[in-house]
Parts: structure tokens; sequence; C-alpha cells
């Protein structure tokens, strides 16, 4: 057997242009293991066998530029000249070219093989957009190919193309279409020459001299840094220039030369692209556009989603969540049965696999739902509409609309809505959005805020604990924005039009989540039961009680076995309720209502919905912010949990005289 | 001229003069707004929320702080 040659790709184009689906559709699953190395930027990699060839695949992060607007733009471009990239395909929205070239007019700078890959092409046909494949190629010297990435058509053209690049080695994409002006031009050619004169003082910096030119007469801080090492005097002369051009144009230099490549791209749209000149009609699309983003419809509307989603994730949870706690019940005798009552057993069983179970039951079929729920409407376009809404408000929390989202998720499990805090585009706004996330009632704080205050006390006490939950993400939101460090971010985003979503793609993005999700949290989840477990075993939870005493009894003045409950909330908040009721009527004998007083229960649920996000979203929270971060979350509100819920407590006695 | 922010919905501008920070006014050169682009105001969010814009082809949002400091001349 003959060898398989291997060929290293890496998808690169805007964000939301179908890169993931073309990814999907090439290795079958997308695979984001882990971050790229020292960053909290996700990487995700593929591969797949096709005519004796293997391909690894590598997906890029969905970016605009090559400089270094964002991490995410630093990391793609360091990838791209580092040894691993035979080919680039990059991806494009063949609705959007004008837009979208101004990202290929980077990549081609870089001057490796590579394809294009223009999708969308059936709404580029619906809108009677006719675009010239074989002037494209001509101009820029590289395949140029149409692809319709959600129902799979052009993938294996774009293997195929890749192979025949590959064996020939030839097509290095034409980097003439994209000079500039003759003043930059000159400025540009200027530091070519003086670069190229220091080739072997600069040979450890990989960039196509070109590239770097332009970069470092944009004054690209990570590159000026690498050239000023070994040549400060081209580093000099390329502030020279670039402060002529500034002078010249009464312009700053980016957007000198964005200016240019724009101007060329206008060019190349020109030569390339005739668009139909007949009025769009009205679609249904348009019809929906203008209802969610009117005045009042709109904001109607985005409160309507929010509650159906809880309310289908409640129903969902309700039905399968008994339905798998009572196959747990039904098997554990059969296992005691089994196995006997031994250490062993209750280790394994009641610790390890009664976790897994609960992790099942308590999270994972509320992640599901959540996560379905979600890719529809991102899928439809739906969430771009409800960041615009919300904008205004998300601003008095320190972060821009888009942060919405992920609040919005958060509702359900903030587990995903950690997870799509990545969407922020820069460290700072993804921490303050976590950060507020964690602070958002899930499902789980709404069963123990339902099922004791609501239950007990009614619900008018609901909805001040709502209210005061919600002031307290308000309050934190302003602080966090204050303490950490950096300027906030204004929002800009592209707005997609509606589309129908694509049922493969969506069921493809849940499963790939809902995989992510297992493998980072459920290990941990069955391993704290085990922990758990071998505590009781020990009896070490009487101990815990007794050292929770000072906090619990003294100072918020709950029952002394509220201890317990509160460290297993850690695991999962709606076990906090769950085993209260539990522990009330067969160990006491007692019902909930005579167990504790109205204010106890307002105290607990209070506590239970401030004092920590659960142990899986503190491993989300970890994974997207570091351990730090994380931990630093973790305190803050276990403290802030604990203060607040005393002050209330001691409030109530001082008022009622100590009743 | 006039800021994007009070242009009247469906109306346009030349782009004349971006007065944004660094980061902003990188992000938005290369999105294409740039002195000379023409920008088409689509609509503004309730509540003096943010703005969205029609350029190089293509819908954008972006918050009612920026498009203060985008300043152009309005299109006949």
């Amino acid at each position: 057997m003959t060898e398989r040659k291997i060929i290293n790709i890496a998808l690169a184009g805007n964000a939301n242009v179908g890169k993931s689906v073309i990814f999907n559709q090439l290795t079958g699953m997308k695979q984001c293991i882990g971050n790229w190395p020292g960053k909290t930027v996700e990487k995700c990699e593929g591969n797949l066998t096709f005519l004796n060839y293997n391909f690894n695949i590598v997906d890029l992060p969905g970016i605009y530029s090559l400089s270094t607007y964002s991490i995410e733009e630093i990391i793609s471009r360091e990838f791209l000249i580092g040894e691993n990239v035979d080919l680039i395909i990059n991806v494009i929205d063949g609705t959007n070219l004008e837009r979208n070239l101004f990202f290929t007019a980077q990549l081609i700078g870089l001057k490796l093989p590579m394809i294009i890959a223009v999708n969308q092409m059936d709404l580029v046909r619906k809108r009677d957009i006719m675009i010239d494949f074989k002037k494209l190629e001509e101009l820029f010297k590289v395949p140029v190919m149409p692809v319709i990435a959600v129902h799979g058509r052009g993938i294996h053209e774009l293997l195929e193309k890749a192979i025949i690049m590959y064996e020939n080695r030839l097509l290095i994409p034409n980097e003439d279409i994209f000079k500039f002006g003759k003043e930059v031009e000159d400025k540009v050619e200027q530091l070519i020459k003086e670069i190229e004169n220091n080739q072997k003082e600069l040979r450890s910096i990989k960039y196509p001299t070109r590239f770097l030119a332009v970069k470092i007469l944009e004054g690209d801080e990570d590159l000026v840094n690498k050239v000023k090492k070994f040549k400060p005097e081209i580093i000099h002369l390329s502030k020279q220039g670039r402060s002529e051009l500034e002078d010249l144009h009464g312009e700053d230099i980016t957007t000198i030369i964005s200016a240019e490549i724009y101007n060329k791209i206008h060019d190349i749209m020109h030569q390339s692209v005739i668009k139909s000149q007949i009025p769009k009609k009205v679609t249904w699309a348009d019809k929906l556009d203008h209802i969610t983003t009117h005045s009042i419809f709109g904001y109607a509307i985005l409160f309507l989603i929010l509650i159906c989603s809880i309310w289908i994730v409640f129903t969902i949870a309700e039905i399968l969540g008994g339905l798998i706690d009572g196959i747990y019940d039904f098997l554990t005798p059969i296992v005691y049965d089994l196995f006997g009552d031994t250490i062993w057993t209750n280790i394994f069983w009641d610790g390890g696999i009664a976790s897994l179970f609960g992790g099942i039951s308590g999270v994972l079929i509320i992640v599901i739902p959540f996560f379905l729920i979600i890719e529809i409407l991102q899928d439809s376009g739906y969430l771009p509409r409800a960041a615009f809404m919300m904008d205004k408000m998300m601003h008095q929390l320190g972060v821009h609309g888009k942060a919405i989202i992920p609040l919005i998720l958060g509702f359900g499990c903030n587990v995903p809505a950690c997870t799509g805090c990545r969407i922020m585009e820069t460290e700072r706004e993804k921490r303050i959005t976590a950060f507020l996330t964690t602070m958002i009632p899930c499902a789980a704080v709404m069963t123990v805020v339902l099922g004791l205050v609501g239950r007990y006390l009614g619900f008018q006490y609901v909805a001040i604990l709502y209210g005061i939950n919600f002031a307290v993400i308000i309050l934190f939101g302003k602080i966090a924005s204050k303490k950490l460090p950096g300027e906030s971010t204004e929002l800009i985003m592209e707005m997609h039009e509606f589309r129908t979503p694509n049922v493969k793609v969506i069921l493809l993005q849940t499963w790939v989540r809902t995989k992510d999700f297992v493998y980072t949290a459920m290990p941990l989840i069955i391993v704290l039961g085990i922990i758990m477990e071998i505590m009781i075993m020990f009896n070490l939870l009487v101990t815990i009680n007794v050292i929770l005493w000072p906090i619990t009894v003294l100072w918020l003045g709950l029952p002394i076995e509220t201890g317990i409950f509160l460290i297993y909330g850690i695991a999962r908040k709606e076990l906090t309720l769950v085993l209260l009721e539990t522990f009330a009527l067969e160990i006491s004998g007692i019902p909930l209502i005579e167990f504790m007083t109205q204010i106890q229960m307002f105290v607990f649920s209070l506590v239970t919905m401030l004092y920590i996000p659960c142990i899986a979203t503190i491993i989300v929270l970890k994974k997207e912010t570091g351990w730090k971060f994380a931990l630093k979350v973790a305190l803050a509100e276990i403290g802030f949990a604990i203060l607040l819920g005393g002050i209330v407590n001691w409030g109530y006695i001082f008022i009622t005289g100590g009743g | 001229m006039i800021t994007l922010d009070i242009l009247q919905n469906n109306k346009e501008i030349i782009v004349r003069m971006v007065h944004a920070g660094w980061r902003a006014k990188t992000r938005l050169a290369n999105l294409g707004i740039v002195p000379g682009t023409k920008v088409k105001k689509l609509r503004s969010a309730p509540l003096f929320g943010p703005v969205q814009i029609k350029v190089k082809g293509s819908d954008l949002v972006i918050g009612r702080g920026l498009a203060r400091k985008i300043l152009g001349e309005l299109v006949s």
C-alpha cells in the first residue's frame, strides 16, 4: 500500500459566511478540542480522507482583517504563515462580495496557494446577481468556485481542486492586483527594498516581504516590534513614510490603505459582478425584519421568545428528567442485589453513577434544548436583531448589545451562556459578559425559588427575589466595567437577512456543542459525586455543617443542616431544594413549612440564587477565561450572597424586633 | 456636514470624517467606512439605540456613540 499524501488546509473568511458549515460538511463533525496555545480562542480541527489523500483542516476564527484588531486576527495570521498550511480555502459570501473581498485582499498578501469558495450561491441566484467566475479567476490567479454549503454542493469540487493544486504547486495568487496608488505604493516599495537588503537579519520573520512592508507602514504593533529588534532603521523609515502620507491625505494610515483596497475591490466588482437593477420585492424576510425591530412589537417578541424558550426547556426537563431519575431508581435495588451493600457499590453507584444520571437529568436535558433553540435563533438570523434592540440597555451593564445573546441563554442554563460569551470581541467584554451570565437565574434556580418561596410565601416574594437578582447584576456590571482595564467597545456587527433555518446545520451544531459540553463538564460532575459520597461515608458532612455553623446559623439564621445542602447546591442548584424537602420529611418527619420559617426560606433562596454558579458553569468559565478569573468570580459571588443574605436576615430581625 | 446618528432614515451621506479612536477606526475602515464611502442610514433602534446602515452592499449595525463620530455630506 502506498502511503497517503497529507494536505493541510486552512479555512479562512469573515464571520457568518458559512465557514463552519463547510468545515462540518468536509470533516463530518466539528472538533473544537482545546484552545489555541496560550489563548482562550477555540481551535477547530478535523480531517478526512478523499481520493487517497489525507486532509487536515483547520477552521480559523471568522475575522475581517489580518491586522491586530483582535486576538483572533493575530492567531490566524501566525497560523497561516507557519509551516503547516499547504493551502487556504477562503470562504466568501457571494451576496456580500465587496466586504468579503477586503479580507481576501489581505490573504492574497500572504502568497500562499489559495482557493476562493463563493458560498450562498443559491441566494446569489435568487437575487439575480451575476458573478463572472472566469473573470475573478483571471484577476486573482486563483481558482474561484461556487458553493452552496448548506446543501453540500461544490464541497467535493473544492477537494478535487485542492489536490490538483497540491500536485502542481503553481498557483500563487496575484498580489499585483492590490497594488496601491502611486503615493502609497512608492512608500511600500521603498520599504520592500530595505527589507530585501536586510533579508539575513530579518530571516526569522516569516511574513512575505510585501505583506510585512504594508503592515509596518500601517504601524502594526506586533510586526513593528519584531522588525525593530533587528533593524530599527526600517521602522524609522516606515514612520517617516507614514507621516508623509498622513500629512498628504489628511487621514490616518489605516484609513488611507483601507480606502485604497476598497477602491481596487470596487474595480474588481465592476469587472466581474452585475447586480440586478430590478427593485427587490418585499419578502417574508423583510416583514419579519420589520416587526422584530419595531419599537413595541420588537420588545414584545424578544420577551415572548425568552418566556417560550424557558417554558419549552422546563417542560422537556420535567418530562425527561423524571424519566431518567425513574430509570435510576429502578436500577438501584437491582445493583444492590447483585453487588451487595459494600463500600465500592456505594462509591461507584451512589457516587459516580448517581452523578452521571444527575448530570443527565439535571443539566444535560436542560442544556440540549437550549442549544437547539439558540441554534435556531442563530441560524435564522434573529440574534443580531435582539442585540440591535437591546444595545442601549446593555450599555447600562457596561457591555454592548451583543451581550444580550449569552444573557438570554443564561436563563436556561449558565453553561452554554458562558460558552456563548465568545461572540464578544475583546477579552474585556468577554469577561464582563461571562461574569454577568453566571448571575442570571437559570432554570434550576427558578425551580428552587418557585418551589420554596413561590409555594410557601407567594409570588410577590418571587418577584422581589428576581428584582434583587437583577439589581445585583446591574450593580456588578457597573463595578466590573469600571474595574476591568481597557476601554469599552461600541457595537459593530453585520446584520444579515432572515433565512429559513437549515435543519441539518442546526442539529449538527447542537450535537457539536453538546459533545463539547459532555467532555468538559461530565467527568468533573462524576468525580465530584464520588468525592461527596466518600465524604458522607466518613461522616464528614456533619463536620462541614459544624464548620459552616457560624455562617449558616449565626449570620444567615438558617437551620444548621442547610450548610451541607448549600454545598450540594454547588453541584446542582436544584439539589438544595430536593435535599431540603427529603431531609425535612424523612429525617425530621415534618413538612418543610414547619422545618423552616418564612424568612429562612427567603434567605435560603436568596443565597442559593446568588451564591455560586454551579460547578459545571465554573468549569466552562475556567475554560473561557482561565482559572484565576473563574475563581475570583466564584469567590466574589459566594461572599456577596452571604453578605446580602445576612443583611436581609438581620434587617428582618431588627425591624420585627427579634420575631 | 451631518453625523450618522442624527441623519434621517433612508437618507444617504458620503463619509468625510471618522472621529473615533484607533480601534474603532480600524474596524470601521476594514468594514469599508472610510472617507468617500456612501453610507445609507436604514433605521435606528428605539430609545436612541444603535443605528443600522447600508454600506458596500451589506447591512451593519453600529452603536450610537460611534455613529455620532461619523460625519458626512448629505447626498440629495
